[in-house]
């Protein structure tokens, strides 16, 4: 099962809640496999606290028919604080060196590649879920990753911005025929009624909100430096996380 | 040479203070007139006590002295001072309350008394044995000497109650400074419950600190209320264009690689794959 994580624009904690998300479905005991497609500015695997000397071979690698994509994949499976279910998790980075970063953007790629490494992905490494942080936007890898997924959660912030982007994303993914759209409202102030902002943004996308997120200054803190979830198991917004995962894999 | 009579006075004082052990209270005109009737028995029975035992003491005494010479007139006079006295003194030591006295409750209060006193006190008393000093010695001090050493004492003593004052002021004012701070800092609304928590962690008896307590409570609460205000007060307001939406998404879906993934899409997504994975363990429910 493919899950594509999305958002319009940038700084929506993608890659945080990507991050969070795989752990903790790992962590039940699934085969778990994050992709981070974000080619142009790739960051996830600093979340797993990857440096860039462990990486031995990255999505670009396999992009460029240099390696098999199965070569590409990490097992990240340490960074789960508690795994008594035998899950794993296994990460496929983006080349983070500008060089190559300035070679996709000047030579391109064939997107239908990426669309074979998610099914090779799938079936070498047993992956029960394989998760795409994707590029925000909606250039042609994501369009991609969004056709060829059984979900695609797209999240928002609530700001003027957000909700026009995220309104061009849910009407071109429905007109991809994506199998599950759900939406998650990240980084929501506290001066928000929660259940106010559920009503209002499923109302205007006619779509599923799976969880809303308020704004935590403990999550800022702890931002790109490490996966909250792990570190802090028994917080509320774990406990929101969790509820995501459960909508995902339900 | 020893005499009943004490004993008899001693009676006046024995009888009320031991009633007066069960009977504690004198809020009503009932208790008053109680404590008047005991202390008018008390003074009989002292005075009797005193007129009758002369006789077996004193030779020119005898039962018509002792009651017309004794009991009478001194009882009389007694009874005349205790009966308009006894209810007064009840009345009002009754409605004296000790707790409300301001100079004994006043952690503020005793602690300026005290400093006050002991500013006060030194000088007098370094003055006092001072001139105690020259008084048993004063042959042998010269004018000039004596003019030295009073001067030195008195600059040394009002150095003392300088110092001492300066420091009483300031452990009264600094809390009253920090005080002030924290309300400028709530009238701005920068004020953080880190700070509160600082006001509300200075331990003290005295009625700055007491303020301080107060101010704090006082701020959470409006910090509180206020948060709660402005929850109500925002509300989320979706507004989209549909029109700019509508040519977004044309713009995507009008290029040609849009229309060619659409055609392709059945065929990417048919390539074999489960949909939906079992549940990864048994112990699945327990990590849930």
């Amino acid at each position: 099962m493919i899950i594509s994580i999305h958002s319009f624009r940038g700084g929506t904690g993608k890659s945080n809640t990507t991050a969070n998300v795989s752990a903790l479905m790992a962590q039940r005991g699934y085969r778990v496999g994050v992709i981070d497609t974000d080619i142009q500015s790739p960051g996830i695997h600093i979340l797993f606290r990857m440096s860039e000397t462990s990486i031995h071979h990255s999505l670009n690698d396999y992009l460029w028919g240099k390696c098999a994509i199965q070569d590409a994949a990490h097992d990240v499976s340490h960074i789960l604080e508690n795994n008594p279910n035998k899950g794993k998790l296994y990460l496929i980075p983006s080349n983070i060196k500008t060089n190559e970063i300035a070679r996709i953007l000047r030579e391109g790629y064939d997107p239908a590649a990426l669309s074979d490494g998610y099914n090779d992905l799938l079936e070498e490494l047993k992956l029960d879920y394989l998760i795409i942080d994707t590029h925000p936007g909606l250039n042609e890898e994501t369009l991609l990753s969004i056709a060829i997924s059984d979900v695609l959660t797209v999240i928002m912030r609530p700001d003027a911005q957000d909700y026009q982007g995220t309104g061009v994303t849910v009407e071109v993914a429905r007109k991809l025929g994506a199998v599950k759209l759900q939406l998650v409202v990240n980084k929501v102030p506290q001066s928000f009624d929660l259940a106010d902002v559920r009503r209002k943004v499923e109302q205007a996308y006619q779509c599923e909100v799976a969880a809303i997120f308020p704004h935590s200054d403990e999550l800022m803190a702890l931002a790109s430096a490490d996966i909250f979830s792990m570190r802090n198991p028994e917080h509320p917004m774990t406990r929101i996380y969790e509820s995501l995962v459960d909508k995902l894999i339900g | 040479m020893f005499s009943t009579r004490q004993i008899g006075n001693e009676l006046f004082g024995l009888i009320p203070g031991l009633w007066s052990r069960w009977h504690p209270r004198y809020d009503r005109v009932g208790d008053l007139l109680w404590a008047a009737l005991i202390t008018a028995v008390a003074i009989v029975v002292g005075v009797a006590f005193a007129a009758f035992t002369d006789i077996y003491l004193f030779d020119f005494v005898d039962l018509d002295f002792a009651i017309y010479q004794e009991l009478i007139p001194i009882g009389t006079v007694n009874l005349i001072n205790a009966l308009i006295l006894t209810p007064i003194i009840l009345f009002n030591a009754a409605r004296l309350d000790y707790r409300s006295l301001p100079s004994i409750r006043s952690g503020l209060m005793r602690r300026l008394l005290l400093t006050l006193l002991i500013s006060a006190a030194l000088p007098v008393g370094l003055l006092g044995l001072f001139l105690m000093q020259q008084t048993q010695e004063s042959a042998a001090s010269s004018p000039a000497e004596l003019t030295l050493k009073l001067s030195v004492t008195i600059v040394l003593s009002l150095l003392f109650t300088v110092v001492n004052a300066l420091l009483l002021a300031q452990t009264v004012s600094n809390p009253l400074l920090r005080l002030a701070q924290a309300a400028r800092l709530m009238e701005a609304g920068n004020l953080t419950q880190g700070d509160i928590d600082q006001i509300q962690a200075v331990r003290g008896n005295d009625e700055v600190t007491q303020l301080g307590h107060i101010f704090a409570g006082m701020a959470a609460e409006v910090i509180a209320r206020e948060r709660k205000l402005q929850k109500q007060v925002q509300e989320l307001r979706i507004e989209i264009d549909r029109t700019r939406q509508e040519e977004a998404v044309s713009e995507i879906t009008d290029t040609e690689y849009f229309q060619d993934l659409q055609q392709k899409i059945n065929h990417i997504r048919g390539r074999a794959r489960p949909a939906k994975p079992a549940n990864p363990s048994t112990s699945k429910d327990s990590d849930l």
